[in-house]
């Protein structure tokens, strides 16, 4: 007997009875309700994921839940029905788990905070769209979480919203998402022309049951391709990958640990998941999936060295998640979806340490969130620091932490891969570099912040206080989960062989790649690590001195490549002047244009042209003109 | 002997109840002029009703009659339209007592007028004959140019009149000329009978064709015969707004679909009105929405916004007649009823906020909404996200299900271009939101005030019903199309 | 014997001529007078084919017609005389307070 409706549930109801009735109790009420109702759908998703496990036959491994019928147009009939298999229940274990932790800590972060039930509200709101989505059987429905978690992660960038940078930054989201979700929604509509169907488990009844009979496949080897890409679009939007990848650094006006939340662990990874679910779908298109490889290494090696010229804490954790999610894409993109989905899970422990510990700094600091101005806090925050020692190493790949191992699984997978747009060994060359990257700016960060001399202003100085106990306690549980997670993964395999049912066994890499890689990627960790602690603790003047001589190089890198400034000129201002100029022209031409050319103004060229000048006359002219051409046309 | 009988009258009874009802008023105006305004407000809510409730009953019963020797025919399809036009007028009626009152032009004509207007759109998806669609064209297009006009005092108001007389008379210059020409070269004022003319005298024919053509699109605002809907939007007293964009955009459709689908017929030689359409389609959604993304004033961005609507609706008038298929056409009838929801809601927060000496219109009078009334800002932003097309609200069920059957029929093109259209459209939807939510008094440098002059239950009960019914006729679209599907294959099963 | 296509000519011409006073005139009375003109010109086709077709179909048409012009003139002439107190002219290029 499975409860999936149960998992999903308790967080509505939480919102519900805290949006209604929230004015009439406080603030504890409102965080129990909030904090418990996510607990408990992580311990319904515990005890449904472990029935499935019950279950022997791993090609089994499958249970649904029709809730009602939300919509249908003839025989087309668009159920609400949750499935949960490997996949989905690994899914919801991280968003409740490391949602729980991060509501926890976020009663501590967010205590004194006027807006405090409005956010808890936004913050149960969000969880329940991320389970939509991950529990979803049809792409629709799984559109709706889609467009709500985007809802909810607009709603809280601009949290506080005062301050019109934090509401533009919100803003700039929701614009580019929706450049994303055109694909998306082209994708779906494209995707239903071909099947007739928008259930993902229908979808691969057809795709087996055609191979089975050796009946054509309902999928041209092109369209395959079209719709990967179209969905890769909408991916690329949600999980911020190139070009669309904007939006996330900007995202991080909103309040911490809705960065840990939703631009770290839980919603950026939406675009991972669609990608893993449909696997059926790319492994008809290598091109797709060599597409979605490269992508993903770009990603991954560009957002690392913008990573390195940032000095706000946050904002280097930004780059760093969108170089993270670049890993990942590079994983499903070469097939390795197992791993993909592994270093997923292990992002979302130890990036959400990350964030939450950046929180705790900058709540320590009175918001101060400028790495130069840290430094030495090693010993006023323990807790913290330690924590975050443990976060750093994991990122950076150190041996037996869990970054390690899901980043050597991805990098040997590249290697290994064989796509048709380029080498697998081309694809681990940009795996590592940026591997390196990512070894030094965490150790820069690191160093910076907790290290040194403490550089923090005067005035704050005697602020700085470890946080409370609801802070410090998912710090800890985040922290364990982040040493042992990834070796508890690879322990007899036992993450890959929990995925099998979806991707198979995985096969054993040739011991003589697997050490290289190992080697390699140990030791790129251990030299961006020391590289760092040489350049900021040892000779902090050395970055200086080569920032100056590089000077135009470092700009380049500290402006993000100028790719905003970029997109603000070819894709904003043209838009907004051709509005403008639209209206300039109608006041300043057309008008005149018709007084001396009369009626007699024709053609396509005119007819985009139309605009108001207030003169009735002029816009009988134009009716007139429009009726010449259709009955001119309509002959 | 050509008589009037009892069968005609009940038949047209949805009808009747509203000219009735209208006469009526303006009588009780005359005879106890004291006590007629609210009285007023409250017979046309009945009369509303009674015709919804007798076109929804007829409506499932699958009543079909032919009334007036074949002038009218109340079927499935008419009876469809009535129900979406009654329901946008009760809508429309219950914002109006607060702000006419606040402008000192509570009057009963208005309600009587309106009625007048309402009657003439019903009996326009009826109408089976030339003469019978004119008249219907005419009562439902004359009281309007009244209600535009009707704060006299005020110069926009005025000017809007003005010009929405000028091209409307104009157009109907162009139509009545149409309808003379079809007829000559028909033979027959019969809308199945108009066919047999492309073959008898395709000259006329073509040129009638168009030009009764022009005077539909010129109704749904159609580029480029929409020059007049954004002034005469802004310039109409806020509630004659709100009943323009959604009662005097959707009755239109009604005799449109049904000139085009039995009139003209998809026969490739009669059917060169689907090319010009598509044409028109993307011109129509393309200007609106780039000529809304500079507008400052929310009723005239929503006048632009309106034109981009009916681009979409044309997108599924195309996808319909290409199918041939009554669930297409269902499509177009949910988008209609989903529209007039978004749209009524809309102008109601507008008219929520309007006060005594001033309206309530520019994007920055919106300005720091949700932070003194969230309420109402929460009301906005449904009804502004809904006309954007996020799921899982109603409006973006609408487009998704026209673009699919638009897809279906093969137009990917125009769906892409539609799709486009609609993303642009989210900049100036989002506009209102970002204004109401991220922005206060400390942006625009001066302190809104958002206090309820005139409270109105009637206008608060038409904004909580239209917000629950984006929510949840987004969620359960099934009884609604079911109800359009049986609209539309009733009309399927005249057409050829 | 004035054939159908000579009734037919005068409309077109009739039409012609109040579509330009539509166009040209900025007096809105004059723009009323060209509308009427050209609701008429359609007369003139209606009671034209009728009377090549045999019926009474077209000339029921032309009185209904006239009937709906005579009600749309009673609210023009409304609508313009409010031009002419709120403006103070019947000028129609005047009243474009509403653009953009």
């Amino acid at each position: 007997m499975f409860l999936l409706r149960y998992i999903v549930l308790p967080p509505l109801i939480a919102l519900l009875a805290n949006l209604l009735l929230g004015r009439w109790w406080g603030r504890k009420t409102t965080a129990t309700l909030a904090c418990g109702s996510v607990l408990l759908s992580f311990l319904v998703s515990l005890r449904d994921s472990y029935y499935l496990y019950m279950i022997t036959l791993p090609e089994t491994r499958v249970a649904s839940d029709v809730m009602f019928t939300w919509l249908s147009i003839g025989r087309f009939e668009i159920p609400v029905e949750f499935v949960l298999d490997p996949l989905s229940g690994a899914m919801c274990l991280i968003i409740t788990g490391v949602g729980f932790l991060i509501h926890l800590y976020s009663v501590g972060y967010m205590w004194h905070d006027p807006g405090f039930r409005r956010f808890f509200v936004y913050l149960n709101l969000f969880i329940v769209f991320m389970l939509l989505l991950v529990l979803a059987d049809n792409l629709l429905l799984l559109f709706v979480g889609w467009e709500g978690v985007g809802l909810c992660s607009y709603l809280l960038i601009g949290f506080w919203h005062a301050d019109m940078k934090n509401a533009s930054a919100g803003k700039k989201a929701f614009v580019v998402n929706r450049i994303g979700d055109l694909g998306f929604l082209i994708g779906l509509l494209l995707v239903f022309a071909a099947f007739n169907t928008l259930s993902v488990s229908e979808m691969q009844e057809i795709i087996s049951d055609a191979i089975a009979r050796h009946l054509p496949l309902p999928l041209a080897p092109l369209a395959a391709t079209v719709i990967c890409l179209c969905l890769f679009v909408g991916a690329c939007g949600k999980s911020a990958q190139i070009p669309l990848y904007v939006w996330l650094p900007d995202a991080m006006a909103g309040p911490t640990p809705v960065s840990a939340l939703i631009h770290a662990a839980t919603m950026v990874t939406a675009g991972v998941y669609m990608i893993a679910r449909l696997h059926f779908l790319y492994a008809f298109s290598p091109f797709a999936s060599g597409v979605v490889a490269v992508v993903g290494a770009a990603t991954a090696i560009y957002a690392a060295i913008i990573g390195l010229a940032q000095n706000d804490i946050k904002k280097v954790l930004a780059y760093s998640t969108v170089s993270q999610l670049g890993y990942m894409f590079l994983a499903v993109g070469v097939g390795a979806y197992t791993f993909g989905i592994f270093h997923l899970a292990t992002h979302a422990f130890f990036k959400a340490l990350l964030f939450l510990g950046s929180g705790s700094v900058i709540h320590a600091l009175s918001g101060e969130q400028d790495l130069r101005k840290m430094g030495g806090l090693c010993r006023r925050l323990p807790v913290t620091f330690w924590t975050f020692l443990a976060g750093t190493l994991a990122i950076a790949g150190v041996w037996p932490l869990a970054g390690f191992f899901s980043k050597d699984e991805i990098l040997i997978a590249a290697r290994l891969a064989e796509t048709p747009l380029i080498s697998g060994r081309a694809l681990f060359a940009v795996g590592l570099s940026a591997a390196f990257l990512t070894a030094f700016y965490m150790g820069r960060l690191f160093v910076m912040a907790f290290l040194g001399p403490c550089r923090v202003e005067a005035d704050k100085q005697h602020h700085i206080h470890e946080s409370p106990w609801t802070m410090t306690v998912p710090l800890i549980v985040l922290a364990l989960l982040s040493a042992v997670g990834g070796a508890a993964g690879v322990y007899h395999h036992s993450f890959a062989r929990w995925l099998s049912p979806l991707y198979g066994a995985p096969d054993a890499a040739p011991p003589a790649v697997e050490h290289f890689v190992m080697a390699a990627s140990l030791a790129v960790a251990f030299g961006g690590l020391a590289l760092s602690f040489l350049f900021y603790l040892q000779a902090p003047t050395l970055p200086d001195r080569l920032a100056r001589t590089a000077g135009w190089l470092y700009r380049w890198v500290a402006e993000k490549f100028y790719v905003d400034e970029l997109y603000e000129w070819i894709v904003v201002r043209p838009v907004y002047y051709v509005g403008v100029a639209g209206q300039a022209f109608d006041k300043h031409v057309v008008d005149r244009a018709v007084n001396w050319t009369g009626g007699g103004l024709k053609g396509a060229g005119f007819l985009l042209s139309f605009f108001q000048s207030g003169n009735v006359g002029t816009y009988a002219i134009w009716f007139l003109i429009g009726v010449s051409i259709l009955l001119h046309v309509m002959r | 002997m050509i008589s009037i009988t009892a069968a005609d009258l009940s038949g047209i009874s949805p009808a009747l109840h509203l000219a009735v009802a209208g006469i009526a008023i303006m009588l009780l105006d005359a005879l106890w002029p004291m006590r007629s305004k609210l009285l007023s407000v409250w017979i046309t809510l009945a009369a509303l009703g009674c015709s919804l409730t007798t076109s929804l009953h007829r409506l499932t019963a699958g009543v079909d009659v032919t009334l007036f020797n074949g002038a009218v025919r109340m079927d499935g399809y008419a009876h469809a339209f009535s129900a979406i036009i009654c329901l946008a007028s009760t809508l429309a009626v219950l914002s109006a007592p607060k702000y006419l009152r606040l402008r000192g032009v509570h009057l009963a004509e208005y309600y009587a007028l309106l009625l007048f207007s309402v009657c003439g759109m019903v009996l326009f998806a009826a109408a089976e004959e030339l003469i019978m669609l004119f008249l219907a064209l005419e009562t439902l297009s004359i009281p309007v140019y009244c209600l535009v006009g009707f704060t006299r005092t005020n110069v926009y108001s005025t000017e809007a009149s003005m010009k929405y007389f000028v091209i409307g008379a104009f157009a109907t210059g162009f139509l009545v000329y149409g309808i003379a020409l079809l007829y000559g070269a028909a033979g027959s004022g019969y809308l199945v009978d108009l066919r047999a003319g492309a073959a008898r005298a395709p000259g006329l024919f073509y040129a009638g064709m168009t030009l009764l053509l022009v005077g539909f699109l010129f109704k749904i605002g159609a580029v480029p015969f929409n020059m007049w809907t954004p002034d005469a939007y802004e310039g109409a007293p806020t509630p004659v707004t709100t009943f323009m964009a959604e009662a005097v955009k959707a009755a239109p459709f009604g005799g449109m679909i049904k000139v085009l689908f039995v009139g003209f017929g998809f026969d490739a030689a009669v059917g060169l009105w689907q090319p010009a359409l598509v044409v028109i389609a993307v011109l129509t959604m393309t200007v609106g929405n780039l000529t809304a993304l500079v507008q400052t004033d929310v009723k005239r961005m929503m006048g632009y916004s309106s034109i981009a609507h009916s681009g979409y609706i044309l997108v599924g008038i195309l996808a319909a007649s290409k199918l041939q298929s009554a669930d297409a056409l269902a499509a177009v009838l949910y988008y209609l009823f989903v529209y007039v929801l978004m749209n009524a809601g809309a102008f109601g927060i507008l008219i929520l906020f309007s006060h005594k000496d001033k309206d309530t219109n520019a994007v920055e009078d919106l300005t720091g909404l949700a932070r003194e009334r969230p309420w109402a800002a929460a009301l906005m932003a449904v009804y502004m996200l809904s006309l954007t097309g996020l799921p899982p609200l109603a409006g973006f069920f609408g487009k998704f299900y026209i673009f699919s059957y638009a897809v279906k029929a093969g137009y990917v093109p125009l769906v892409i271009i539609a799709i486009l259209n609609s993303v642009v459209s989210a900049y100036y939807y989002l506009k209102v939101i970002v204004a109401m939510y991220f922005r206060g008094p400390e942006d625009t440098g001066r302190a809104a005030v958002f206090h309820y002059e005139g409270y109105s239950v009637f206008l608060l009960a038409m904004l909580w019903f239209t917000a629950w019914g984006i929510l949840y006729y987004g969620i359960h679209s099934e009884p609604q199309l079911a109800l359009a599907r049986l609209a539309a294959s009733s009309l399927f099963a005249t057409a050829p | 014997m004035i054939t159908l296509q000579e009734y037919l000519s005068v409309g077109a011409l009739l039409f012609t001529v109040g579509l330009l006073i539509v166009l040209f005139r900025q007096n809105a009375i004059s723009i009323l007078m060209g509308i009427e003109l050209m609701l008429n010109a359609a007369n003139i086709n209606f009671v034209a084919f009728s009377n090549a077709l045999g019926g009474l179909t077209g000339q029921v048409l032309a009185i209904f017609v006239v009937v709906a012009a005579a009600a749309e003139a009673a609210v023009a002439i409304a609508i313009i005389v409010l031009l002419y107190q709120n403006l103070g002219t019947v000028d129609v290029e005047k009243a474009r307070n509403l653009n953009g």
